[in-house]
């Protein structure tokens, strides 16, 4: 069984390898690069941040396109492994076979996932260790970026596994190859999508509140050279914003339309803390980032689980 | 054939006017709501008013470029792919039609529709973006979403899509592989047009002592200038300026008498940009389209 699995699914394990060589390769040269060229310039400088944050920049520009990894693998490994035996016929000798049809399946789901899950293990390991070198760089730094959260640790093989059961089951219940594959992609989209559209990875844990009498600014990107004025201070560098205001004495939040009754004046701060106003802001700190990292990976073990188990339960009733 | 072409591909033109209606009727909506919301409201204070509503949507419709990869994915690659992997092949060309005939007509109409289906998305989408008029944040030029979403160029990457998915699923005559094939050229090509993008003309140069010419202007690139005339790019730093903090560097700028200059692309070459990579377009699904016809047509059955 596992030398079937491996005979008819090899493209995709082979294809799976060669990208994630070509990307641990040209991520290495990319991180030598900017090693190399930041070296000569001091520490904190304007200079070397420039350069660092342009060299992130090539890279992290591409990172939108990081939804395309999980769809594919759920796309190219999960919706083949039954939707393609059913279209073609050949489960009637597949399944007639010594090997009985949970042994079959069994085999088929644990391996792939396995293999699914160090593919994306892997990935997540040249991921983190790319982004490592630009430490200094507040935005790849702990949580501040979500799109980097993504890429990183576990979380990519917690992905990449839930697509992969998300394609098994949608080719199980729908047994056509291009309704599964519309299933996979549209089901995907929506939940990855989702859980950027509503914020979600915010409240994986109760925020840190902070309040002060001025607002607190999250750190600013590199390239941001203006501070808002009179800003007192920085979240700790790393940290997710979750929330942030004024809020009057007794603890109410205003609604931002209230916000600009001091709008123009020039004292904005000033007269603000007259009226009783103090900022607040909600934030998570950098150093849950494994705690996230390992929540998201759990969720989506769960969920891929339950699916692995619809594909199950369609597959061996008949 | 017209039948024969509507009938195997039901599924994906009902489906996709189905997506597109809905979507046409969410941003007529929202469009209805941006006009009441802006009526009689002064002309500097409509972007406060509009600002929430152009993110809420913004953030959805900034995907739309990647939808294309859908056409490629669906119409594009069973259209070959899978009458070669189901032996139908045998049948469908071993009837009185020619297999040319059959190839052109189903290219044909296919194609036609998906050109259609793509102007009809670019129509709804300017309608919705010119409810925005007078607000800063419609960039229909030098956003590569929006961009890529208006205007004719919307119909040719639909249009290359779907013949980039047919010519893949004709060559390799497996639908899995072809749609492996189509997703990789078509986010290359995706790729490259945003960085192509900015070059179809010869940017103009503007020194910024002066308020930029006009809303829309699409900005391709900025610079320091030194007070000698020496240019530098604006991604590197001033070497007066080189170890300066962040919070000083642009005061040392300043002091050292840089002026910033911006290259950029005046409003009014939007539909020439539009046209130069509606061709470019369009001569890649020529470039696909006839080899595909031409190898399919000679193979023997």
């Amino acid at each position: 069984m596992v030398w079937l699995t491996w005979r008819q699914h090899r493209m995709q394990v082979l294809i799976a390898a060669a990208f994630l060589v070509v990307l641990g390769g040209l991520l290495l040269a990319h991180g030598l690069r900017t090693a190399g060229l930041v070296d000569a310039l001091a520490p904190g400088s304007a200079g070397r941040r420039e350069l660092l944050g342009q060299q992130f920049i090539q890279v992290s520009k591409l990172l939108i396109w990081s939804v395309l990894l999980p769809a594919l693998v759920g796309l190219f490994w999960g919706t083949p492994l039954v939707a393609r035996e059913y279209e073609r016929g050949t489960q009637r000798l597949a399944w007639t076979q010594s090997v009985s049809r949970r042994g079959w399946l069994g085999v088929k789901l644990v391996g792939l996932g396995a293999a699914v899950t160090v593919a994306g293990l892997v990935f997540g390991a040249i991921m983190s260790v790319w982004a490592g070198g630009f430490a200094e760089l507040r935005e790849s730094v702990g949580l501040t970026n979500l799109d980097l959260f993504v890429v990183t640790g576990v979380v990519p093989a917690a992905w990449w596994l839930f697509a992969f059961a998300l394609g098994a089951a949608a080719g199980a219940v729908t047994r056509k190859m291009l309704p599964a594959i519309a299933v996979t992609l549209g089901v995907f989209l929506l939940v990855y999508m989702g859980t950027f559209v509503t914020d979600v990875r915010a409240h994986y844990a109760t925020p840190v509140r902070v309040a002060e009498a001025a607002p607190v600014v999250r750190g600013e990107p590199w390239w941001s050279i203006n501070t808002p004025p009179g800003a007192a201070a920085q979240l700790p560098a790393g940290s997710l914003m979750v929330a942030s205001g004024w809020v009057d004495e007794r603890g109410a939040v205003l609604p931002s339309g209230q916000t600009w009754a001091c709008g123009s004046t020039p004292d904005y701060l000033t007269c603000m803390r007259d009226k009783g106003y103090s900022w607040f802001a909600e934030y998570q700190p950098a150093d849950r980032y494994w705690r996230f990292q390992w929540t998201e990976a759990g969720l989506l073990l769960v969920a891929a689980l339950a699916l692995g188990g619809v594909a199950w339960h369609r597959v061996t009733r008949d | 054939m017209v039948w024969l072409t509507w009938r195997q591909h039901r599924g994906q033109v009902l489906a996709t006017v189905a997506a597109l209606a809905l979507l046409g009727v969410l941003l007529l909506v929202h469009g209805l709501g941006n006009a009441s919301a802006a009526a009689g409201v002064a002309r500097d204070r409509l972007a406060d008013v509009l600002g929430e509503r152009f993110q809420s949507v913004y953030v959805y419709l900034s995907w739309l470029p990647i939808v294309p990869l859908l056409i490629g994915v669906f119409w594009g690659a069973p259209v070959l792919a899978r009458e070669f992997e189901r032996g139908t092949h045998r049948l469908a060309w071993t009837q009185s039609v020619s297999r040319r005939r059959w190839l052109v007509a189903k290219l044909g109409w296919l194609g036609l529709a998906v050109t259609l289906a793509g102007l009809g998305l670019g129509l709804m989408v300017s309608g919705w973006l010119s409810t925005f008029d007078g607000t800063p944040f419609v960039d229909k030029f030098g956003d590569s979403a929006m961009f890529g979403s208006t205007g004719v160029v919307v119909g040719a990457w639909w249009l290359f899509a779907f013949m980039l998915g047919t010519a893949a699923g004709g060559w390799l005559k497996k639908l899995l592989p072809a749609l492996a094939v189509t997703i990789a050229v078509f986010v290359l090509a995706m790729v490259a047009s945003f960085q192509v993008r900015e070059s179809y003309a010869e940017p103009l140069r503007h020194v910024v002592d002066s308020p930029l010419p006009g809303i829309g202007t699409y900005i391709t690139a900025s610079a320091s200038l030194s007070p000698a005339g020496v240019e530098v790019p604006g991604d590197e730093t001033v070497p007066e300026c080189a170890n300066e903090g962040r919070e000083t560097y642009l005061g040392c700028v300043a002091d050292a008498g840089y002026q910033s200059v911006v290259y950029y692309q005046p409003a009014d070459r939007y539909w020439r940009f539009q046209w130069t990579e509606t061709g470019i377009l369009l001569l890649a699904t020529v470039l696909l389209a006839g080899p595909v016809v031409y190898r399919v047509a000679r193979r023997p059955v």
